[in-house]
């Protein structure tokens, strides 16, 4: 099961022996909101459908994963990516955390200091003159960043 | 605080401001981002971004500089790159360039040189994204070419004419010291050690051979970096028959291996995909082999993976996109000079493909390097 956190529900409801005759158990994520979360299980159960279909292609898996993860970013807004990362860090979902901190990250790389500071919701603190020096020190490395 | 977690949740926050409006709230959410996350999506960045981002915030460039994080981005080791030493200059390529056509280098034309400087720099070794450059003469240098930092490596407080003696060089890591060690070896037996972490030199026992009479002036054997040692191969005194001298950078001290054949000019080294390489140095414009050591220490795993078309001289630097080799070769008719070409072969067929790096000739110090945040500088400021 992809959503370790889920997983380990489950076992602790065979643990206390709960007979649970119906087939809905409510399991509370109340750190979770209903909208990553759908989208977290389209992932996962497209993970697991791809992967079933491919048994021994390791290399058709990643293909054909990655197509599906571009065309799925294409949908999703940058700001929506923090909320997802939460949602699958409490689910302990890790492919899903690997690919959407790669999507941040690749979404930040060449982007500006103002563009990160909005994107993580930041503030300066530095004193006065000091990142003056710090841009200064690292001022290559400002070259070829994207306009914002 | 704790009123914007609870708007977070989606659950109506009566005690907040009615105009901040989704986007506002948005932002909000990303600052709640634990630490942890932070630094995995960080830890993906080149080391440019990092550098600039060292700018967002005083948390930020606390974070990026610190020896943990440096660490962890180090072990994604994501961007690897080629850095060529031709002259007086330095450049770098990208390591997935598709050597398709052409392959063009970028100056790293922020490297301190003194401009007086006639003489070429070779590289004696690279580990960790550091780089011992070697400008003549005798002046070293640790350079980060990612985070464009360097040191210069104090002179070795060393007994006159051991620098004419010198037999061979090596820049290493040892990890369970934490320390990276730059290593001249001399003819007689001493061996002159600096550490960055202490910023000292020290002498130690060397090993006893015989100094090799194809080696010449130019370019000395630097030694193979591999499992927290150095590696050169040596002829024994007396004996003239070759071991591998295997030096602990923890340790300090010699231990040997033994070569995969018997050789009467001896081998040079390297490495690839993490084992010791062996390349026969008989002189000549000949075939030549390249052994892997596929267990390392252990002698009858020696294994010929790979013979090479006629040329003087070959080194492999890297496995390229899982499945070929990437080496420099030199095939120079001109036997007063060397001349490297850089070389993709595939090992299954012995294919060979060279290329041509566009306005730089023939004759270059080549090697790899991945991108990193770790400093040169001694004292290790964050």
């Amino acid at each position: 099961m992809k959503f370790c956190a889920v997983k380990q529900y489950f076992d602790d409801e065979n643990n206390n022996n709960i007979t649970s005759g119906a087939s809905t158990t409510m399991i509370p994520l109340p750190n979770v909101e209903s909208h990553p979360l759908a989208i977290l299980i389209t992932y996962c159960k497209k993970h697991l459908k791809i992967k079933a279909n491919n048994a021994d292609n390791k290399k058709e898996t990643e293909k054909e994963m990655e197509q599906y993860e571009q065309e799925l970013l294409k949908k999703v807004m940058p700001q929506e990516l923090t909320e997802l990362i939460l949602a699958a860090n409490y689910l302990n979902f890790k492919e899903a955390l690997d690919f959407f901190c790669r999507a941040v990250a690749s979404a930040i790389q060449n982007k500006s200091i103002e563009f990160v500071r909005k994107f993580f919701g930041l503030e300066s603190d530095f004193e006065l003159g000091e990142e003056e020096k710090l841009r200064e020190e690292f001022a290559w490395s400002f070259e070829g960043v994207d306009e914002d | 605080m704790d009123n914007l977690l609870i708007y977070a949740r989606g659950i109506s926050a009566k005690n907040i401001n009615t105009h901040i409006h989704t986007h506002a709230a948005l932002q909000l959410k990303m600052s709640n981002l634990p630490r942890e996350l932070i630094v995995d999506i960080l830890s993906r960045l080149p080391v440019k971004s990092l550098c600039r981002f060292k700018c967002v915030s005083k948390p930020w460039r606390t974070l990026i500089s610190h020896p943990d994080f440096v660490k962890t981005h180090l072990h994604r080791a994501q961007f690897k790159r080629l850095i060529l030493a031709f002259g007086n200059s330095l450049y770098s390529i990208d390591h997935e360039t598709s050597f398709e056509n052409d392959v063009v280098a970028v100056a790293l034309d922020y490297f301190p040189l003194d401009q007086n400087n006639q003489l070429a720099i070779a590289i004696i070794g690279s580990c960790n994204g550091l780089l011992c450059l070697r400008s003549q003469p005798n002046t070293f240098f640790v350079f980060n070419p990612a985070t464009h930092e360097s040191a210069r490596i104090p002179d070795a407080p060393t007994p006159d004419g051991f620098d004419h003696a010198i037999l061979a060089y090596g820049f290493g890591y040892a990890p369970s010291i934490d320390d990276y060690k730059l290593v001249k070896a001399v003819n007689a037996p001493l061996v002159a050690v600096f550490s960055l972490k202490t910023s000292t030199w020290k002498l130690v026992e060397g090993f006893h051979c015989e100094k090799s009479t194809e080696v010449w002036e130019g370019s000395l054997p630097c030694g193979t970096h591999l499992n927290g040692a150095l590696h050169w191969v040596f002829k024994r005194r007396g004996g003239g028959e070759c071991v591998i001298a295997a030096f602990d950078l923890e340790t300090d001290t010699f231990r040997e291996m033994p070569v995969p054949a018997i050789s009467v000019s001896g081998f040079s080294t390297g490495s690839l995909k993490g084992c010791l390489c062996l390349m026969d140095l008989v002189f000549g414009l000949r075939r030549r082999d390249i052994w892997v050591m596929k267990e390392y220490g252990v002698g009858n795993s020696w294994t010929k993976i790979l013979v090479v078309d006629p040329c003087y001289e070959v080194k492999p630097l890297c496995l390229w996109k899982k499945s070929k080799i990437l080496m420099t070769i030199d095939r120079n008719e001109n036997e007063n000079e060397n001349g490297n070409e850089l070389v993709l072969c595939n090992p299954k067929d012995g294919t060979c493909k060279n290329f041509e790096v566009v306005d730089i000739p023939f004759w270059f110090y080549a090697d790899t390097y991945v991108e990193s945040l770790v400093s040169p500088k001694f004292s290790a400021i964050v």
